[in-house]
């Protein structure tokens, strides 16, 4: 089995498994009722609107820096 | 690649119940589950439970039980961190590595979340974008972020969420997670 033909195999084995219990209603219906907290860079936009919340500061942000490394 | 967008459906099914208390949306989605005669494998019976773990609850009942599952007073039950199940503490190493693997991405936090990059809600968001990036995030990317930032921990906390909930739903949704993910793996690391 070369590589290409496993993966094939793969995502129908995954996809057999997920329908089963009658999910497929479901998970149709899932990709608009779930709402990102993420996004991809290429999404963004500037936010006219910033969060009062939980902010990365510099100084957070140099922590986490220094964490990494 | 359709089979993927069903993972990526899972993951994103699960960070919207992580995320918050569910909203009658989100119920009458699970109320969608067709019933089934036989229910042969784990995912079959966990998608099942969660349909009946739906239909005996309500919005203000979940959204009690969110609260003490995860905030508390002071802190929840459960602290569906990464850091936390890694290191016993908030914001730490782990942390810290997986914005650096989110930055490679290209994955940001949206300014409005208030909530940090490793909660679990957050971590299967991601994985949903992985699982459905039109521009073809191969496997083995989506393996390396399984593997370096849920697989260490993040089952542990869907069997501690199966123990600790004092209502079906919750606990429902820890199988779900738990289920989903052992496939996840077995998907993943085939060999």
């Amino acid at each position: 089995m070369n590589r290409k033909t496993g993966q094939n195999s793969r995502r129908s084995f995954i996809r057999n498994v997920l329908l089963m219990g009658g999910a497929a209603p479901l998970l149709a219906g899932v990709a608009r009722a779930a709402g990102p907290g993420l996004k991809k860079k290429s999404e963004g936009r500037p936010d006219p609107y910033p969060s009062q919340g939980y902010r990365e500061t510099p100084h957070i942000r140099q922590y986490y820096k220094k964490l990494a490394s | 690649m359709v089979d993927d967008m069903l993972r990526a459906h899972v993951y994103s099914l699960l960070a919207a119940l992580l995320a918050g208390p569910p909203c009658s949306e989100l119920l009458g989605l699970l109320g969608k589950i067709e019933d089934q005669p036989v229910l042969d494998t784990e995912m079959a019976q966990a998608w099942q439970g969660m349909k009946k773990a739906g239909e005996q609850t309500n919005v203000a009942r979940l959204n009690d039980e969110y609260h003490r599952l995860f905030i508390g007073l002071g802190r929840g039950q459960l602290v569906p961190y990464g850091s936390w199940y890694q290191t016993g503490s908030m914001m730490n190493q782990p942390l810290a590595r997986l914005r650096n693997d989110l930055a490679v991405l290209g994955i940001q936090r949206r300014s409005d979340m208030p909530e940090t990059e490793d909660h679990a809600a957050a971590l299967c968001e991601t994985m949903a974008i992985l699982c459905s990036d039109p521009e073809g995030i191969g496997l083995e990317t989506q393996k390396a972020f399984f593997s370096d930032h849920l697989k260490s921990w993040m089952d542990r906390f869907f069997t501690d969420m199966q123990q600790a909930s004092t209502i079906q739903f919750y606990r429902a949704v820890g199988r779900l997670g738990h289920t989903f993910l052992a496939i996840e793996n077995a998907y993943l690391n085939p060999f």
